[in-house]
């Protein structure tokens, strides 16, 4: 029951900071000289204006979604990962390999093996990290970012090397084989089913959190570890547990963008989508259905920042400035009640003494 | 014993080092005090981008790279207010309003570029011209030092003192220990009559300032122009050299040596068509900062006690 | 001369009133002694003084004229330190830094180390202290580490003192030199003022003596002119009735059997030492003690929160548990109530259902297979709610959002429903309303009627004497005796203050 009266206030909550930063984006472009309205009109019909842009929507939206789950429940468990990035990369990066090497398997038997052992090397790379916080309590936040530069850095090493397709010039893998390729949803556009493998990993994910007791030991370890223990849970495994499970999903994201999109590795692929995974994440409240909205609202504004660039000549990272304000605003909007009070109390203290002081003043 | 074109090439090394360095280490240098009061800001490298934008447009504006300088300056505290607002007044989660600074500034500064830099109607050059070299009478003549840390922009000297300055302010001073008592026990600086949030503030805000000047740096000092994302996670990388510094001048210096040597090297063996994976050079200096936080923070004695922690007045 | 004279002091926290009209003053060159349970009022009273808490209503006399107090910078300018009983020190900096920690406008921007240093020798010197003013904190015992504090004080130019339970932290020999000092000191003219439980402490080392008890002054007494059994009188009060619901049953089986447990606190010195006792089915154990004695080790202990040092075994029906994972507890029918329960006992963002089955999650009657079963909790909930009449009977809001006696119903419902062999209830009605403690006592009572083993640890004596079968009393970790519940409050005050019970008549039990 709460979870969706929590879901529903998170809602409406988001849509008012969504709205909001539409405005003031819609100020900022006035006063640059653009056109809010045609602007606003670009982004839109480019991303639902038409079977085709909804398709390149969704196609944005799924390598969002699979980190956006990611950081959704390491978060729930208050584990930082600010490496979703990383486990991304690791995930597209082993994908390449197998898609490489495996020349002649039957796609039903690859695809799922390329996916899962894609979404283990992700879990491989929040490994380290997830150990060091639990067992000597070294801030996941700082290694999960130094694991990603040394992922970037890894892959950055393969496209020249070891995984170089020596046929081009431009450092960057042999393509995969078509074996490996995800299904096409629909004929004439590049959408792939890996949409749905998001979508209905999101909806597992919110049954795990909210209906499973392990789900159960994550959030209460989330919220409070020391009562935790007292009833018992065993708080270490369970925070690494949830850091396994994000580091699975957010490399499992990496391997479908890869075998449906990419199908070969080159520097950049990873385009920071670990970092908007935690924007997408806190729009949502970390609430993994509550994702699948948030990860797609910001596939509507990277598919948008597209057309806005060729239509209206505004550069494609404007949309960036909406997601910014989006959860400036819903983070503000999310701090508890007491803290509010208490700065208009503080304020309402800081007059009175004024005031008190005059008065002694006079006296 | 060294061929003298073998001399330049190491001088060269390690000059290009120096200026790579720059700009992070300015950065880590505010951290490292922010820190120190007890706050952690991964949208630093947001706040450089701002800095850097900031820095170039006002000097296509105005044609003075000091204005340019100035107001970067005040930009980097701005954008450090809009944080610390957030994670000290409202108290916020630091890493979630971190890391939409980093994309709020990315999009403004991209497109603020793109809108008043290029296309029809632009509101200045797009090409500055940049601090040059400037070296300093004597110390530049010294060997092998003089070239590398005294024939360079005046920003380079800037850091310099910088590092001397923040050490003595930090070690020496009524202020530092200010600072450090914030970060390590708020409740006991509180009761002897020190304002937590006024410290905190004013820590981060100078943390934007530095970030600031380190991010203009990559404009009027370095690149002529300024491009989008071209901090291209400079900020990070400041946030691990202070980390890698344990938070002290000094040690951010060296810390900031190490990763200045690897990008150097890296690009010295890039130019030289070697066939050694510099992708893999480039990856030390992060597994050297994650070995150090590690061991750092098993010594009890080292993280600031409250980094991270909001501050609840009672 | 009186230099400190407060009247008709109230403050009130909440529904609590922590300070009821209290009266209090203080005389040049004196140590005068602030006597009380802990929930006193004297810790309270001594913030007001100092600033850190504002009074709702009273008036504050110092050297002769009326003063407000609104912050500590405040009564530092009017020449009064506190030492509080948690150290304000920064361990990393040095013993001169910390002295001179937010004293800018006296050092001025750059700290002269070396001068300010000289500074603090010759402090040092004056008081007899031995200290290197340029050794980092965290380096110093904690013996040493109060005399920073003190210092840190009297270079602030006080002239009154205020020590909050100064001896908690220091060993014998440490605590001697204190108060050597403290002698000294009042020859120089300073005037102080000792919050302490400790009755050997105000009898060896104060000149006059405060007592207060729920947050009223009951006296003003010279030291010379009394003596331990009244001041144990003055604290405690008279004795109190038993509650009805008590039954005669027969003695079960030793449920709960400790030997030789010893345990460290977190400054990692013994806070419980070499304690042997048992708990058998069918009693309720009380353990009574001033707070700050190994209470709540004692507890954490029994409950596997904190290490039991080796040589030390516990048992629980026979099986045995030293050190055992706290899930194991609970399997085998332990019900922990803690005494804090907003961090210990609940997850505060969790419903009252989610809390209502934290730690038996995983448990058959809850979950089918990996999933919680939502409509059970539920029920589950909704019944306990009714049977508990915990309000408001809402099972899906947070935790959060009930009052204190609420929460505990909640925490007292879940830990009663695992049918438990074993009660370890700790502090369980500090901070209630009447009503809910009431609540609490007969659930506990209920307990031990059923033929349950009950260990209670309390400081609040009233509570002890209504539901313990036999009471122990706990000082400085060890018990000076386990009596019956005939004995006399002026006994129980005494043992609490450290005097062994030489005709302790149930030693180890007889059951």
């Amino acid at each position: 029951m709460s979870e969706f009266l929590d879901m529903f206030k998170s809602l409406s909550k988001a849509g008012l900071a969504i709205l909001f930063a539409f405005f003031v984006s819609g100020i900022l472009l006035l006063m640059v000289g653009y056109d809010p309205i045609s602007a606003y009109s670009a982004l839109f019909s480019s991303s639902v204006g038409s079977i085709r842009s909804v398709s390149n929507t969704l196609i944005q939206t799924s390598p969002l979604l699979f980190t956006g789950i990611a950081v959704a429940i390491a978060f729930k468990g208050k584990m930082l990962n600010v490496g979703a990035e990383g486990q991304y990369i690791a995930g597209g990066v082993t994908a390449t390999y197998l898609g490489v090497i495996l020349r002649d398997v039957n796609p039903i038997i690859l695809i799922p093996t390329i996916l899962i052992l894609s979404g283990l090397a992700g879990a491989l790379w929040i490994l380290v990290p997830a150990l060091l916080k639990v067992k000597l309590g070294v801030s996941e936040i700082i290694t999960t970012i130094m694991f990603n530069y040394i992922a970037i850095h890894t892959m950055g090493w393969l496209v020249r090397g070891p995984l170089k397709d020596q046929g081009q010039t431009a450092p960057q893998s042999e393509r995969i084989v078509e074996n490996a390729f995800l299904p096409n949803l629909l004929p004439g556009t590049r959408l792939h089913i890996g949409i749905f493998i998001a979508v209905f990993l999101a909806i597992i994910a919110f049954v795990f959190l909210y209906k499973t007791y392990y789900g159960y030991e994550i959030r209460s370890v989330g919220f409070s570890p020391l009562a935790s223990k007292v009833a018992g849970v065993k708080v270490g495994r369970t925070a690494v547990l949830t850091m396994l499970i994000s580091g699975f999903l957010a490399g499992m994201g990496g391997s479908v963008e890869l075998l449906g999109v990419a199908h070969r590795l080159y520097e950049g692929f990873d385009s920071g989508v670990g970092y908007t995974a935690i924007a997408v994440a806190i729009l949502a409240n970390c609430n993994p259905l509550g994702v699948i909205l948030s990860a797609w609202f910001f596939g509507i504004l990277q598919t948008g920042a597209g057309a806005m660039q060729r239509l209206a000549g505004i550069s494609m990272v404007f949309v960036n400035i909406i997601q910014g304000i989006v959860i400036i605003f819903v983070v503000a909007a999310n701090v508890e009640k007491t803290q509010q009070d208490k700065l208009g109390y503080r304020i309402k203290r800081w007059l009175s003494k004024k005031d008190k002081t005059i008065s002694q003043e006079v006296d | 014993m060294f061929s003298l074109t073998g001399t330049v090439m190491i001088v060269d090394f390690f000059q290009g080092s120096v200026r790579y360095m720059t700009p992070i280490m300015l950065t880590a240098l505010g951290l490292l005090i922010a820190e120190r009061s007890g706050v952690i800001n991964i949208g630093i490298e947001g706040t450089m981008l701002v800095g850097a934008f900031t820095g170039f447009a006002v000097a296509s504006v105005t044609g003075s790279l000091w204005i340019g300088m100035l107001l970067a300056i005040l930009a980097g505290v701005l954008v450090n207010l809009i944080f610390a607002y957030a994670v000290i007044s409202l108290r916020a989660p630091q890493v979630v309003v971190g890391t939409a600074i980093n994309i709020l500034c990315l999009g403004i500064t991209g497109f603020l570029f793109r809108g008043l830099f290029t296309g029809a109607k632009v509101i200045g050059p797009v090409s500055i011209p940049t601090f040059q070299k400037f070296p300093i009478p004597l110390l530049s003549s010294i060997p092998f030092l003089g070239e590398i840390f005294f024939n360079q922009n005046i920003i380079v000297y800037m850091s310099l003192v910088a590092v001397l300055v923040i050490h003595y302010v930090l070690f020496r001073s009524a202020v530092g220990i200010k600072i450090i008592a914030v970060g390590e026990h708020p409740r006991a600086a509180e009761s002897l009559g020190i304002s937590v949030l006024k410290v905190r503030y004013l820590s981060v805000m100078f943390s934007g300032a530095m970030a600031g000047l380190g991010g203009a740096f990559l404009t009027i000092a370095h690149a002529n122009t300024f491009v989008e994302n071209m901090t291209s996670g400079r900020g990070f990388i400041a946030l691990a050299v202070s980390i890698m510094g344990r938070r002290t001048p000094i040690g951010v210096f060296l810390g900031g040596l190490l990763f200045g040597g690897a990008n150097a090297l890296q690009l010295r063996i890039q130019s030289l068509g070697l066939e050694i994976a510099y992708d893999l050079i480039l990856m030390i200096p992060y597994i050297f900062t994650i070995i150090a936080v590690t061991i750092f923070s098993r010594n009890q004695i080292d993280a600031p006690s409250s980094l991270g922690v909001p501050y609840e007045k009672s | 001369m009186k230099i400190i004279e407060m009247q008709n002091i109230c403050k009130a926290f909440g529904d609590t009133k922590a300070n009821k009209d209290v009266c209090f003053d203080l005389q040049k060159g004196e140590i005068h002694a602030l006597l009380g349970e802990n929930g006193a009022g004297k810790t309270t009273l001594m913030n007001i003084l100092y600033g850190l808490y504002c009074s709702d209503a009273g008036q504050i006399s110092i050297k002769g004229s009326h003063r407000s107090i609104r912050s500590p910078r405040d009564s530092i300018a009017l020449g009064i330190g506190m030492v509080h009983q948690h150290f304000m020190l920064i361990p990393q900096l040095t013993v001169t830094q910390n002295i001179f920690l937010g004293l800018q406008k006296e050092t001025g921007f750059h700290l002269d180390l070396p001068k300010l240093e000289k500074t603090v020798a010759e402090y040092i010197r004056r008081f007899g202290f031995h200290i290197n003013p340029k050794s980092p904190v965290w380096k110093l015992p904690v013996g040493l580490q109060q005399k920073v504090e003190i210092l840190k004080a009297l270079i602030r130019n006080v002239d009154i003192l205020i020590l909050d339970e100064p001896t908690a932290v220091l060993t014998p020999h440490e605590s001697e030199e204190l108060f050597s000092s403290l002698k000294e000191m009042t020859k120089e003219g300073y005037s102080i003022i000792l919050i302490t439980h400790k009755m050997y402490e105000v009898m060896e080392h104060s000149d006059r003596v405060t007592v207060m008890r729920q947050g009223e002054v009951v006296g003003t007494v010279q030291t010379k002119e009394t003596d331990k059994e009244q001041l144990a009188a003055m604290m405690i009060g008279k004795k109190l009735e038993k509650p009805d619901a008590r039954q005669n049953i027969s003695l079960q089986d030793t449920i709960l059997s400790v030997e030789h447990l010893s345990v460290k606190n977190n400054n990692k010195l013994p806070a419980i030492r070499d304690l042997s006792f048992h708990v058998s089915g069918g009693e309720i154990l009380g353990i009574a003690g001033v707070d700050g004695n190994g209470q709540v080790e004692l507890g954490e202990a029994l409950t596997s929160l904190r290490k039991a040092e080796s040589g030390s075994v516990i048992r629980i029906k026979d099986q045995d548990l030293t050190n055992a994972d706290p899930g194991t507890l609970i399997d085998i029918k332990v019900s922990n109530i803690t005494e804090d329960r907003q961090r210990k006992g609940l997850v505060m963002d969790f419903t009252a259902a989610d809390n209502l089955i934290l730690g038996s999650q995983r448990k058959k009657r809850f979950s089918k297979g990996v999933f919680i079963n939502r409509p059970l909790v539920n029920s589950h909930a909704q019944e306990l709610m009714e049977s508990y009449d915990i309000r408001p009977r809402k099972i899906g809001i947070p935790a959060k959002s009930f009052s204190g006696g609420n929460q505990q119903k909640i925490i007292l419902a879940r830990e009663m429903t695992r049918e438990p062999e074993l009660i370890i209830a700790l502090q369980p009605t500090r901070g209630l309303d009447i009503g809910a403690t009431n609540f609490v006592w007969n659930q506990l009572m209920l307990k031990r009627n059923e033929g349950k083993a009950v260990l209670l640890i309390s400081t609040d004596l009233d509570e002890i004497y209504r539901l313990s079968d036999r009471i122990a009393v706990i000082y400085e970790g060890r018990f000076t005796g386990i009596v019956s519940p005939d004995t006399s409050a002026e006994e129980i005050g005494l043992m609490m203050s450290g005097v062994e019970n030489a005709s302790t008549s149930e030693q180890g039990g007889t059951a």
